[in-house]
């Protein structure tokens, strides 16, 4: 018979502080890591418990003494009597180890359920098999269950590994968080994600066909998954499942290079609404944005007066946009009529606002002149990348990816490129359903970076808040991508039904992902003490809070692309 | 093995150290009869008590003018111990040695015992010097070094006598050493770490271990 472990012993426990356990042995503090699971054995009744914190309570004054002696002594005799009394110690409990478990869950009868008791004194304590895992945890059946990490074993010698699914119906029912420093592995995860949705609509997991839609800073979606130094490390969800994706990049350089759709923004379609949406990233003035209205008011009167007066007949939605954004071409050959505009403008704007609004006028134009050099804003008429992406999302085949090429790390971009696109999805799926129009999809928004939409100060004025406050019933969801969910808005992070929570190190960041876990006090040492590709996952989609190693990524795509093509075949299979 | 009882019951009264004036179940006095012969502080002792030897570690030695009442402080001589001997040949009889053992063992039917005995001493019984054999089997059990006795020392021991306690260790340890190979030294130290820890007297250990280190 295959006897469990015992690794200790309850010694205390309370509802509120978590269970302590005495470790049988005090080298243990050396084979069980941190974050583990492990299970309880009461006297009515199994707890499943995590391993939030290990320490050694007992003998810091005998190690600093014996400490002092080896070292004031240093010799064989004195380093072997020390090694012999430290077993001594730690065999007589002079030197005492212990763990410090969250409850997790309970065993009833016939089921599991929260807990709400606490297992008794000297309840005998071993890691959890696999049995347990999947008492508590259920199975993983590639259907709605999958897997997508490992339970982290509590005995460092064991290779067992044990998955932990995590139901993919509840999890795109609501919007879902992914949080993490950089390098911890959340891009990998995302993209992992993301390829289990594609699976899950192959395998009609979903009640409604979801589509995504990806802001892909770093082209790690659309392209390459990079490893934690920035190499290429494997495709992104967008290669792997090339034909399920409709990948732009308003990197044209970089659009041309890979063969992907460029994405482009024509200077007619943008709406003063866009600007607005930027004003923190560029910097415009309150001054700027409170005019923006009154500017397109003044200027279309008098270029529609000048323009009638010289007999020039320019086909023009929005002719301020186009001054905004220095691009009136078929007047750069009549610079007396353009000074004249421009004079007029100024006038008008000195006697019906303020001689202040032109300077506010100049400063935030010329702020906005960066908008003019990037690949993606094309002076060209017509209709742009936004439009095609939002046919594609709505009533298309493909979910889209953005690849954001060497606008990445440019947040001026960025943010623009995004607002912009929810400002589409917002103003469409509202219409639709004005029209009492049912949406065909739904639709997960993956957005990196979220703090710089969803901001306590933002968020209520941002496409996206709209989305994720008002949408979610109509099947559109976030799944919100950070480093610092300290800085998004507290009713954002209470919105998300799930969270994937990767290594955080500042306090204000781990406060504000467990603010929802039952015991977050005790969580917080769990999520610091995550190593790169560890997770605590938590929310509707597993039953039971827990922290996972995330399945390597390529072992990954493998498995992704071999359940792919057998559902492909399964597909063609007439009345499947 | 041998048969300590009667090995010691052999010994003429001679040869014994002296003989309990007082006694109760943790220790034992007894006057010296010979101060030429007088042990040594944390010696063992034993006691022939009957079909019993009672084992003692010497934890105190007092040497005093046999009357102390009448004779008063003893006035000074300026002589050797040699020239005293010579000078005053019966001084030894207007002196006496008393020494106190704490009990740590026994004998009885050819086993030993480190506990306290059911029975105590009683006065006059007789008190022999303990043979290099007699301690070695005294510490050695079914062939495990054990020294288990310290914490019955040290909580015999009044307040003062307790914080010096480690200069007693000290003393005791460089005594049993002379038993002992190296080896055996070290597991018999093993013994006596574990009935400190048994015994709550941990925080002795260290003091212990400087002293052992340092024999």
């Amino acid at each position: 018979m295959n006897e469990k472990i015992r690794i200790g012993q309850v010694i205390g426990a309370s509802l509120s502080n978590g269970i302590f356990v005495q470790l049988s042995r005090s080298s243990f503090v050396e084979e069980i890591p941190s974050n583990s699971l492990v299970v309880i054995q009461g006297d009515k009744r199994k707890y499943l418990g995590l391993i939030a914190d290990i320490s050694l309570i007992k003998g810091t004054n005998h190690a600093s003494k014996l400490a002092n002696i080896e070292s004031r002594f240093p010799s064989d005799k004195s380093r072997n009597l020390t090694k012999n009394t430290k077993e001594l110690f730690s065999s007589y409990g002079v030197f005492s180890s212990a763990i410090h478990i969250i409850p997790l869950s309970q065993t009833t009868k016939n089921s599991t359920e929260d807990v709400d008791t606490i297992p008794s004194y000297l309840s005998a304590v071993s890691p959890a098999t696999k049995d347990d895992v999947e008492i508590f945890y259920g199975k993983v059946d590639n259907r709605l269950n999958w897997g997508i990490g490992f339970v982290k074993s509590s005995l460092k010698e064991s290779e067992e590994n044990i998955l932990i699914p995590i139901n993919l119906d509840v999890l795109v029912r609501g919007s879902f968080g992914i949080f993490g420093k950089a390098g911890t592995g959340k891009t990998m995860l995302g993209n992992i994600i993301a390829g289990l949705i594609i699976l899950g609509n192959k395998t009609k997991s979903f009640e409604k066909e979801v589509k995504l839609l990806i802001f892909d800073m770093h082209s790690e979606y659309g392209l390459k998954v990079k490893d934690h130094h920035g190499r290429d490390y494997e495709d992104g969800v967008g290669r792997i499942f090339k034909n399920d994706f409709l990948i732009l990049s308003p990197d044209h350089t970089l659009a041309e290079e890979y063969g992907l759709e460029k994405f482009e923004i024509k200077i007619e379609n943008i709406t003063e609404e866009y600007i607005i949406n930027v004003k923190e990233v560029f910097d415009l003035s309150d001054a700027f944005i409170n005019y923006l209205y009154d500017y397109k008011a003044i200027y279309n009167e008098i270029f529609e007066k000048i323009a009638k007066k010289y007999g020039i007949n320019i086909d023009l939605k929005n002719p301020w946009i186009h001054y905004l954004f220095d691009d009136l071409p078929l007047l750069k050959d009549n610079r007396k009529t353009l000074e004249e505009i421009e004079r007029e403008f100024k006038t008008a704007i000195r006697e019906k606002i303020s001689p202040g609004a032109i300077y506010a006028l100049s400063s935030g134009k010329s702020k906005l002149k960066y908008l003019i050099r990037v690949d993606f804003i094309s002076k060209n008429s017509g209709e742009d990348s936004v439009k095609k992406i939002i046919n594609e999302l709505f009533d298309g085949n493909r979910s889209v990816i953005i690849s954001m090429g060497r606008y990445g790390d440019d947040l001026r971009a960025y943010t623009f490129i995004a607002n912009i696109i929810s400002m589409k999805i917002w103003n469409t799926a509202v219409n639709r359903i004005m029209k009492g129009e049912e949406l065909k999809y739904k639709i997960i928004i993956f957005l990196e970076e979220a703090h710089k939409f969803l901001s306590p100060e933002g968020y209520y004025k941002n496409p996206f808040g709209d989305i994720a406050r008002e949408l979610r019933k109509r099947g559109i969801l976030l799944c919100i991508i950070d480093q610092r969910p300290s800085q998004i808005a507290e009713d954002v992070i209470a919105m998300l039904w799930n969270n994937f929570v990767f290594s955080l190190t500042e306090a204000k960041d781990i406060t504000s992902v467990t603010r929802n876990l039952k015991f977050s006090s005790l969580f917080e040492s769990v999520i610091s003490n995550l190593k790169r590709r560890e997770a605590l996952i938590f929310g509707e989609m597993i039953k039971i809070p827990a922290v996972v190693t995330i399945v390597d990524y390529k072992e990954m795509v493998k498995f992704l692309k071999r359940v792919y093509e057998n559902q492909k075949t399964l597909v063609e299979i007439p009345g499947y | 093995m041998t048969d300590w009882l009667s090995k010691i019951k052999e010994i003429s009264v001679e040869d014994s150290l002296g003989e309990v004036v007082s006694s109760s179940n943790l220790s034992f006095k007894f006057q010296v009869y010979n101060l030429k012969r007088s042990p040594e502080y944390s010696s063992i002792v034993i006691v022939l008590a009957g079909d019993i030897l009672i084992n003692g570690v010497i934890t105190s030695i007092q040497m005093n003018p046999k009357d102390a009442l009448a004779l008063g402080t003893p006035s000074p001589l300026k002589r050797t111990r040699e020239q005293i001997e010579k000078d005053y040949a019966d001084i030894k009889d207007k002196l006496v040695m008393t020494c106190e053992a704490v009990i740590i063992g026994y004998y009885e039917n050819g086993k030993f015992y480190q506990k306290i005995p059911r029975q105590i001493p009683w006065i006059h019984d007789l008190v022999f010097q303990a043979p290099s054999q007699y301690i070695r089997d005294f510490h050695i059990m079914n062939n495990n070094y054990k020294l288990s006795y310290l914490p019955l020392v040290y909580n015999s021991l009044s307040k003062e006598e307790k914080i010096s306690f480690s200069f007693f260790m000290d003393t005791f340890i460089g005594y049993i050493s002379l038993f002992f190979e190296k080896e055996e030294m070290d597991k018999i130290i093993r013994s006596i770490q574990e009935s400190l820890i048994l015994n709550g007297l941990d925080y002795l250990i260290e003091n212990l271990n400087e002293i052992y280190i340092n024999l």
